[in-house]
């Protein structure tokens, strides 16, 4: 089954994520509400999440930021970077995320980004 | 401290806030939107369920139109002529059609498209078609029929290396605010009688950022309307 850290500082969404993916068959295993939190438990985690959904807009550490510090520590890591500023894409990418969604997205757009992640 | 560098701060100021309300509303609006796939998807929602679940979404993109545009005007203000995209307007008309029809899922929507060119490139890129979805929407919002056709035509460039795309609509009355002098003085006109008049204002005003105009008349029989947007070509170094 593959697993997701989610990354959003809005709680609402992070509760979003969850009932999308878990109705879908996903596994979320952490959690992070800022960039910081979520590199700290990347790192510190044993069994690394096959997906990693990163928002932009984050208190401490920013999405791309944060996509960057968790690529150092694994450079294999898939990242699907989501936020509502598509101007940061470019950004999001170059930091290594895989996919970028912008907001607001359509479930099915998300489950086809983690489906082509995770295969 | 000049009135110049005042005014500046104000704008940034505004700018600023208006971009955190845009991204909070549309994190709501990304939940609303989600939610309601969810229950669209539930096999457990009958028919009238899913029909009011498809109108709720419809008023949830529309939402998101409308904050998606404030952070285009706020985008489009601080862009130089030199940063323009380009964009072809045959294939943006036809994708912006599916746009906006999907946003009235109450109304049966015909486009007919009479552009005869296979491809129209002018500048703007992505701004253009904003524009051209604002200009759409509100020609349908006017229209209080349940069945709506909207004549799209790209013609030009002319002399002055300018493409015009109308879009028309023979059930609509032009409203008053658009009509003549009055649409030269919008902003200044009684907003409260600006009603139905978000997409073409916003039409006009970016269009006027991005060196092109807009223009809107009433058909010569009296019934009809057309909002025409003028925009420069594209493509050939300019």
């Amino acid at each position: 089954m593959t697993s997701v850290l989610i990354v959003d500082d809005e709680l609402f969404i992070v509760e979003l994520y969850r009932d999308i993916l878990q109705l879908r068959g996903y596994r979320v295993i952490a959690t992070a509400f800022d960039g910081e939190e979520a590199v700290r438990k990347y790192g510190s985690t044993k069994d690394k999440p096959d997906v990693v959904i990163m928002d932009h807009r984050m208190p401490i550490m920013n999405g791309v930021e944060a996509t960057r510090e968790i690529i150092k520590l694994n450079p294999q890591q898939k990242v699907i970077f989501v936020s509502a500023d598509v101007l940061v894409e470019k950004e999001a990418r170059e930091a290594g995320a895989s996919e970028f969604l912008s907001k607001p997205f359509r479930m099915d757009d998300l489950i086809e980004k983690m489906q082509r992640l995770s295969s | 401290m000049d009135s110049k560098k005042k005014d500046m701060g104000k704008g940034e100021r505004l700018s600023f806030y208006m971009d955190l309300v845009g991204h909070d509303v549309l994190n709501n609006n990304q939940a609303v939107l989600s939610y309601l796939e969810l229950i669209l998807a539930s096999p457990a929602a009958d028919r009238s369920i899913r029909r009011y679940a498809e109108k709720a979404a419809a008023h949830a993109r529309s939402s998101t139109l409308l904050v998606e545009d404030i952070k285009r005007v706020l985008a489009v203000r601080s862009i130089s002529p030199a940063d323009l995209k380009t964009i072809d307007l045959v294939a943006a008309t036809k994708k912006v059609e599916r746009e906006a029809a999907q946003l009235f899922p109450s109304k049966s929507i015909r486009f007919e498209n009479e552009s005869l060119m296979n491809s129209a490139v002018a500048l703007g890129g992505d701004i253009v078609s904003s524009i051209l979805l604002n200009m759409m929407v509100d020609a349908i919002r006017m229209d209080q029929g349940d069945s709506v056709e909207l004549n799209v035509k790209i013609t030009g460039p002319d002399a002055k290396g300018f493409w015009s795309t109308r879009i028309e609509n023979r059930n609509i009355r032009l409203p008053a605010l658009l009509k003549g002098k009055g649409l030269e003085s919008i902003y200044s006109q009684d907003s409260s009688r600006a009603v139905k008049l978000t997409g073409m204002v916003f039409a006009k005003m970016v269009t006027g950022m991005i060196g092109g105009n807009f223009e809107a008349e009433e058909l010569s029989d009296g019934k009809g309307a057309v909002f025409v947007v003028r925009l420069k070509k594209g493509g050939d170094g300019l």
